[in-house]
């Protein structure tokens, strides 16, 4: 009866391995705030895109929210996602100055073939801790449904659907990728 | 509670005793006597445009309901059901004819009407009041479309609160076809007084260059005017009636002061360029001339704009130290869809919750407020006395208007609504103070 799960889509364990470590390794270029590795890892197409949660009754009709015609936190391409990486690294961005402190936690990975040769379907949740300045902390909580794509024998990810669990963000910012 | 509010901003608006961003008492008082007596903005016309459509927001820190009624008559009421107390609607926005607690049912219409409680013939000695009963309404005027509430019957209409403010923001609420916001609001906490942001808005071209300079480096275009610390080379301030302002720094014709990017930019100028001599005749040429400005804007007592930048926005209260912001994208209505969201992801990339600028302003507002749980701290004074005396008259334009735009003569203005309805017991006290200083 479920829909969810289907054998036949999963990747073989050894493509599992390398999905995983392309997204540990990934989290730790941003945990590093190696930005210039990160954006490496990203194919030029790509579409990153965290949607703004409404609190909605189970019995309304209306559609989920889409990249258009819906608020987005995130909604970039790649000349977005540069500028914001050019935005840290201006020297003049003084509020990331002191940094902060962010560890990122990717777990319940799941990887399954897509409908495109070469590309991947990836599920993932992630935690994100953040401590800045004296004593401010922040989490943020999301499940991330990732395409990766195999360019020359490496996988580069080509699209992100951030599902953030917040309604109202608990932080003055979001000045971190996810 | 001993202390006489007249005291605490200079009554030139110029010099403001930090306990304002900081004493719970001065809080309490200002739900009491600025935002129960305000019009606050609730929502658009567009994010609830049918019969049963609703919406759930705050007025000051009254959770309220905006529900279109069956005849499309809009409401604003208490989201807290008259029996226990509880909460009737605990959805952000849908569909409904009815708002029916989870408590015990009692049910509520679009206008907050108490309709129906569940066995009142069986276990209720006698009919519940509806008069008493039902769920307390604001009152709900309407400009162009943005629909305000208040909760205060002697309140002067939203026309003569606005005064001039509404002239100005017809020069886009009136423009051909209207004004709208697309939804709905993203929201975020920040560690902040409310006041702070309003503050920030409606009239700092000042920190543009300095706090936002990556940001404005790396978007480019022609805000680098004033990257680093460089003076508005152009443009006005606004101080109206009744606390509200805003910053004007308009363009010419080859020059569009805005943060769009590539083709969102293109597409933006073109649209401002062709409908320029329509706004021309229909608004006039003083109109018309800041009608392609950047502008940053507040209106009295909690809601911001920037045109150029196309946001909408609203500082929500949550005590003295805490802002939600509210973030909507402004724009024309009759402008094509690829532009409407062109211009959106403008605003959510600069000014959403992962808006490179707002990250910006979020963090220099927290210092504001946090460095006052000093004691000694909060006993020093803070100053806004940038273009002190510069306000003056102007035959093109309404209200006090002043020059450089690199002025605090708005946040002086804001300060000095704020100075006379926290003392003023009501609205004609209000008026009569107004009118003699400002």
């Amino acid at each position: 009866m479920s829909t969810i799960v289907s054998n036949s889509a999963m990747v073989p364990m050894e493509t599992h391995h390398e999905v995983q470590s392309f997204l540990y390794c990934e989290a730790r270029a941003l945990d590093d705030e190696v930005f210039q590795d990160w954006l490496a890892m990203l194919t030029e197409d790509i579409h990153y895109w965290m949607p703004f949660r409404e609190n909605r009754y189970r019995k309304d009709k209306r559609p989920e929210p889409t990249p258009k015609k819906s608020a987005s936190i995130y909604n970039d391409y790649y000349q977005d996602l540069l500028d914001r990486v050019a935005r840290f690294e201006t020297g003049m961005a003084w509020i990331e100055d002191p940094p902060a402190r962010a560890r990122r936690i990717v777990s319940n990975v799941e990887a399954q073939y897509s409908d495109t040769e070469g590309e991947l379907n990836v599920y993932s949740n992630l935690i994100l801790y953040r401590n800045r300045r004296q004593d401010e902390e922040a989490w943020f909580v999301a499940r991330r449904r990732d395409r990766l794509r195999s360019v020359d024998g490496q996988w580069r990810l080509a699209r992100r659907h951030i599902v953030l669990d917040h309604h109202v963000i608990l932080d003055e910012n979001i000045s971190v990728f996810m | 509670m001993g202390i006489n509010t007249n005291d605490l901003v200079r009554e030139d608006g110029g010099v403001q005793d930090r306990r304002i961003y900081w004493d719970e008492d001065i809080y309490q008082m200002e739900l009491e006597k600025i935002f129960a007596r305000s019009w606050l903005f609730l929502t658009h016309d567009s994010l609830i445009p049918n019969p049963g459509d609703f919406t759930t927001t705050y007025m000051g820190q009254d959770r309220v309901v905006v529900s279109r009624g069956q005849d499309g008559k809009v409401s604003a009421f208490i989201n807290s059901c008259s029996h226990r107390g509880n909460m009737v609607c605990r959805a952000d926005s849908g569909n409904a004819k009815n708002f029916v607690c989870s408590y015990h049912g009692w049910t509520f219409g679009g206008d907050g009407g108490l309709t129906n409680i569940p066995l009142e013939d069986e276990i209720y000695s006698k009919p519940v009041d509806r008069k008493i009963f039902s769920l307390r309404q604001a009152r709900v005027e309407s400009h162009r479309g943005f629909l305000f509430g208040n909760f205060d019957e002697n309140a002067p209409s939203l026309k003569d609160y606005l005064g001039d403010m509404a002239w100005y923001f017809d020069t886009f609420m009136d423009a051909p076809g209207g004004s709208e916001l697309l939804g709905p609001p993203m929201k975020m906490r920040i560690k902040s007084n409310w006041k702070f942001f309003v503050e920030n808005f409606i009239g700092d071209f000042y920190h543009a260059g300095w706090t936002h300079a990556a940001a404005v480096k790396v978007i480019g275009g022609p805000l680098t005017a004033v990257l680093g610390n460089q003076a508005v080379p152009e443009g006005f301030q606004f101080a109206a009636h009744n606390g509200h302002g805003f910053n004007a720094a308009p363009g010419n014709d080859e020059v569009f002061p805005h943060i769009h990017q590539g083709e969102t930019a293109r597409m933006y100028e073109e649209w401002l360029r062709s409908r320029k001599p329509a706004i021309t005749e229909r608004l006039g040429e003083a109109r018309a001339r800041i009608y392609n400005a950047i502008w940053d804007g507040s209106m009295f007592p909690n809601t911001s704009f920037l045109r150029g930048i196309d946001t909408w926005k609203v500082w929500q209260p949550r005590g003295p130290h805490e802002v939600e912001v509210w973030t909507w994208t402004l724009v024309e209505k009759d402008m094509p869809d690829e532009l409407k969201e062109g211009i959106r992801h403008t605003n959510e990339k600069t000014f959403g919750p992962a808006g490179i600028l707002e990250g910006d302003d979020g963090e220099n507002m927290e210092g504001n407020t946090g460095v006052n749980e000093g004691f000694v701290t909060r006993q020093q004074v803070l100053n806004t006395e940038m273009g002190l005396g510069s306000e003056t008259t102007n035959d093109d334009y309404p209200s006090l208007v002043s020059e450089p735009p690199d002025n605090e003569a708005a946040h002086r203005n804001f300060l000095r609504m704020w100075r006379a309805m926290m003392a003023a017991k009501d609205w004609d006290e209000v008026m009569a103070s107004r009118s003699k200083g400002a």
